[in-house]
């Protein structure tokens, strides 16, 4: 997708995006919030998630309930930093997952 | 410079940095703080939100072992809002940028966000608002209980400045950094005044609006015997404190040394006196210095720092504590005494809504409503009884009734009990009743023949005589204990009492004052209880004058018709009598 050029020379922080569907029924409710802050706060990349014009900062989790990201909507992951691939790979899980809700379904 | 004076409330001369506490009605008025206190506020701010996260990870372990995991996530989640940096940071900014109070930072934040969160059309979400609410509730509950934690991490001596304290503020200060309190409201009598001198703190209550021109750390002197406040004062005055601290300091060495001395006057009669308090701590300083027991147990404030309002083992625990440590001499139990203005969270339901709690539901008034409560005390106390002399008195008594339903029904039911449960207890403990309603004076000879004793409470006494409110300002210029009208109800307790031999005393902050002493003798008392730090002036009144003198002053006193009439005569009489009482 959108590759940042940077003039750091240490380690070279890079930008992801990835667009996931909101698969859980609840949609972005406290419980999941927590969930993806709890996730954001193991990188140190920053990492955003936006819907529509709206982006939220995943470490909050007021910001992302603010969001208002209900089921079926689509969002935007953003990761910025160093440890980037983790940091979506870890975050890609959990919206695959469907944060673990109604399984059954 | 600035000095300011209010009524001297507790004795001492102290000295140290200006700590303002931000009280629900000062903060009403203002909103901000002194931005140099900014890092004592952020402080309480981080302080009550660990405090929060600790309480909600308790809560969330309990809940995980009792109900299961997923019961445990709602606190988790609760949690992760709490741990928002986000959040938090907005809160400190406020604080920081703004000078928000941190309650007020607290609150803006929280609406803030509630709002955002109204606005979504998702149920699951819009309804976290209740959580919003219920952290926000936990950090504004911690920001007016953390300041104690922010005084333990200040290190140096610290005058706390209030409009006013509420009891459980006042009972958690740690008097090696708070060297002083002064305080906008309250009287004599009030629970500031009360708890203060218990923790022998300096203090200067009444002392009118003075807040708003205090500023946080600058320096402050306070002088708990003249009621005197100065606040930076200059080297001139810093030096007259010091003086009068050393002076003090030489006194007290003095006093010390009477501890020894029994209460004897001059022609030969021994008065016994014994000792006021409200922690079961205090007995120890109050046998040091010579008491002949404990007078009055007040027991308010097991009330007010316990968590779990029933726990009769906590009062157990406490009034055990007190009896082992008064080694065999008697301890006064004075039964739950919760008045307008040492109500407790927990029971201000109970009692806010009246418009007039000095005359409602209060004391005696309350136990016998709030029987489950009342009985869990009265176990206590009869439990501690099998451990020493125990006592057991009846506060606020108006008729004989009241004093009759406590003593014959329900005390004999707890009783009933723990005799089937083989609980030891003495069966015989004297049950007696505080006189501190005109009613009950006036009625006292009907009381002989089911109290063992009785104990005039003179604040209450004087408040309910005069009619005055002791901590409104407009009218405490009324409140004289020594009103020929108050004597007179004294004087006639005494009688009445003697008359049927049953043992009278009386406790209250008459017991402490040397004019007081003087009429209390001459008026037939030969029992007293005070706060254990005016025990031996006490005893020192007792060895300067005869009975005759005592007796023929408070003859006087009874025919003159003014408090202050009263005052200056007794004053110049016992400095005639006994000039060594008035030397320093």
């Amino acid at each position: 997708m959108n590759c940042h050029s940077n003039t750091s020379k240490s380690e070279k922080p890079q930008k992801l995006l990835r667009e996931f569907r909101i698969l859980n029924r609840a949609g972005l409710h406290l419980r999941v919030g927590s969930m993806i802050a709890k996730k954001a706060l193991e990188f140190s990349s920053e990492i955003r998630l936006r819907k529509g014009t709206v982006s939220a900062n995943c470490r909050s989790v007021m910001d992302l309930l603010a969001l208002g990201a209900f089921h079926g909507d689509d969002v935007v992951l953003e990761v910025e930093g160093t440890d980037t691939h983790q940091a979506m790979n870890s975050m890609a899980t959990l919206f695959e997952a469907r944060f673990y809700e109604d399984e059954m379904t | 410079m600035k000095t300011i004076s209010g009524i001297p409330a507790s004795p001492g001369i102290g000295f140290g940095k200006a700590f303002i506490q931000n009280s629900e009605r000062f903060r009403v008025l203002k909103h901000l703080i002194d931005p140099n206190t900014v890092v004592v506020e952020v402080e309480r701010f981080f302080a009550s939100v660990q405090l929060a996260k600790e309480e909600i990870e308790h809560n969330r372990d309990s809940a995980r072992n009792a109900l299961g995991t997923s019961f445990g996530d709602i606190f988790e989640a609760q949690l992760q809002v709490l741990h928002d940096t986000k959040l938090q940071d907005d809160m400190a900014n406020l604080i920081r940028v703004e000078f928000f109070s941190a309650e007020r930072a607290v609150k803006t934040v929280m609406a803030r966000h509630a709002d955002i969160l109204r606005k979504i059309p998702n149920s699951y979400i819009s309804e976290k608002v209740n959580d919003l609410v219920d952290i926000e509730k936990r950090l504004l509950r911690h920001l007016l209980g953390v300041q104690k934690d922010v005084f333990a991490a200040s290190s140096e001596p610290i005058i706390l400045l209030a409009a006013n304290l509420t009891p459980s503020e006042t009972a958690a200060l740690d008097r090696k950094v708070v060297r002083g309190i002064v305080t906008e409201e309250g009287g004599l009598g009030g629970h500031t005044a009360i708890l203060a001198s218990a923790l022998e703190i300096p203090c200067v209550v009444g002392a009118g609006r003075f807040l708003e021109h205090a500023h946080s750390g600058e320096m402050v002197f306070i002088d708990g015997e003249s009621g005197q406040v100065v606040f930076s004062p200059d080297e001139k005055t810093q030096k007259r404190f010091h003086t009068l601290r050393d002076s003090n300091k030489v006194r007290t060495a003095n006093l010390q040394s009477l501890q020894f001395i029994e209460p004897i006057t001059k022609d030969g009669v021994r008065i016994s006196i014994h000792a006021n308090i409200e922690f079961p701590h205090e007995a120890a300083g109050a046998l040091e210095r010579g008491a002949d027991g404990i007078g009055l147990f007040r027991t308010e404030f097991l009330y007010l720092t316990q968590k779990d309002v029933s726990s009769e083992e906590e009062h157990f625990e406490a009034y055990k504590s007190a009896i082992d440590a008064m080694q065999g001499k008697p301890v006064v139990i004075r039964t739950f005494d919760f008045g307008g203005d040492k109500v407790s969270d927990q029971f201000g339901d109970w009692v806010n809504a009246e418009h007039n709690p000095a005359l409602g539901l209060r004391g005696i008034r309350l136990a016998l409503k709030q029987l489950p409560l009342f009985q869990c005390q009265l176990r206590a106390i009869l439990r501690a009884s099998a451990f020493g002399d125990v006592r057991i008195m009846f506060p606020l008594i108006s008729t004989v009734k009241e004093f009759r339903q406590a003593k014959r029904t329900i005390l004999r039911d707890v009783m009933e009990e723990l005799r089937e449960k083989n609980t030891p207890f003495n069966e015989n403990i004297p049950v007696g009743m505080m006189v501190e309603v005109p009613s009950a004076v006036i009625l006292l000879h009907r009381f002989v023949s089911d109290a063992d004793f009785f104990s005039i409470g003179t604040n209450d006494l004087i408040q309910y005589t005069m009619a005055v409110d002791r901590g409104n300002r407009n009218v405490n210029h009324l409140f004289h204990a020594e009103d020929p009208a108050v004597l007179r109800l004294i004087y006639r307790t005494v009688t009445v009492a003697g008359h049927h031999s049953i043992p009278v005393s009386l406790c209250g902050q008459m017991g402490a004052s040397p004019l007081h002493v003087v009429l209390l003798l001459g008026l037939g008392l030969r029992s007293v209880s005070c706060a254990p730090n005016a025990i031996p002036r006490v005893k020192q009144v007792c060895n300067a004058v005869s009975i005759d003198d005592c007796r023929e002053i408070a003859k006087r006193a009874l025919a003159l018709v003014n408090a202050k009439d009263v005052q200056d005569y007794v004053h110049n009489r016992l400095k005639k009598i006994a000039p060594d009482l008035f030397k320093s």
